[in-house]
């Protein structure tokens, strides 16, 4: 990272600027929407053959959830 | 014992889920762009090295200059704030029941592109001796827009002002791997504040977005949590100018 520009509206971002028909903002904190690809429900730790439940935020729900509209996050595509 | 893994009723291979020409959509898309370009780069140079097994641990005695690196941790040299690690881990981020650290080797070698992958080479995890040396120095930031400082900064200089705590996170990506690996850093608070630097009790603008005062009250708080000083918190109805005025120990927050 090189470059830091605070800006009074939100830019659009790299993903849904390329590929705006991929998985959403909630692309890996989300375990109740599906991705046509890949399960969002569970995940693979890495060097491992364990399958985990993904949760809500990723966890970190006490941090960011206030940051997200209440009303998208029940959202079932 | 074995591991059976029964998949839930709700799985579909994925040639059923999406076409392939869509699934390869995304793919082609990165041949095209600067990630695309560096793997091509990559292959023209001609780098052969192709490791058929990681030490456990660098070689102490090879340099880290070292074209290919002799070891995934070892691909960039120490940074001239090496004497700031390992930082002491704060112990609030903590991942409480949550899947073990991730082995470092597996985390640095670990890659999730197979248009890295070159030649014959049947294993994409190979790709991390072609990443070395990185170059790392001299790494300057540029802070521009709707801020209070802007200018260039050299990120050790930050680290030395701010000083550096660890935390343990995890990381989830929508291909459904995961992994547990330490950060180190500063709370970008510290930075959007710009820490001790303009000293307690200044009256400074934060620019929390254009939300309703009880958002911006979460969001000031939370910047304030950030900073890791539990302080009291109180808040002062809107200025004529629609402006608020949040105190945090002995600083006060003007919300725009």
């Amino acid at each position: 990272m090189v470059r830091i520009e605070f800006t009074r509206e939100q830019p659009p971002t790299f993903w849904p600027d390329v590929w705006s028909e991929e998985y959403g903002f909630y692309s890996t904190v989300n375990p109740a929407v599906p991705h046509p690809r890949w399960t969002q429900a569970i995940e693979i730790p890495l060097g491992t053959v364990e399958q985990r439940v993904t949760e809500l935020f990723n966890g970190y729900g006490s941090y960011v959830a206030d940051l997200y509209d209440p009303n998208l996050l029940t959202y079932i595509s | 014992m074995a591991n059976i893994i029964i998949p839930p009723g709700w799985r579909i291979p994925d040639r059923e889920a999406t076409p392939e020409s869509v699934y390869f959509n995304r793919r082609a898309f990165l041949k095209q762009t600067a990630l695309g370009a560096a793997a091509v780069g990559l292959g023209a140079c001609g780098t052969e090295f192709t490791p058929t097994e990681i030490p456990d641990e660098p070689d102490l005695n090879s340099s880290c200059n070292a074209s290919p690196p002799s070891h995934p941790l070892q691909t960039i040299c120490p940074s001239p704030t090496a004497d700031l690690y390992p930082a002491s881990r704060n112990m609030a981020y903590e991942v409480l029941g949550g899947p073990a650290e991730t082995n470092r080797i597996v985390a640095a070698s670990f890659n999730n592109y197979y248009e890295f992958s070159s030649g014959g080479s049947t294993n994409i995890n190979t790709i991390w001796p072609n990443v070395g040396p990185l170059q790392t120095q001299p790494w300057t930031v540029e802070v521009v827009g709707e801020a209070e400082l802007t200018g260039t900064f050299d990120v050790y200089d930050l680290e030395r002002e701010f000083g550096l705590e660890e935390r343990l996170y995890r990381h989830r990506c929508v291909e459904a791997w995961s992994m547990v690996v330490p950060w180190t850093g500063y709370p970008l608070a510290r930075l959007l504040l710009r820490g001790p630097s303009y000293g307690r009790g200044a009256e400074r603008t934060v620019v929390c977005g254009n939300g309703d005062i009880w958002r911006a009250i979460a969001q000031a708080t939370r910047c304030t949590m950030a900073l890791g000083n539990p302080v009291e918190v109180r808040f002062q109805e809107p200025k004529g100018d629609g402006s608020y005025r949040v105190y945090a120990g002995a600083t006060t927050y003007v919300l725009a």
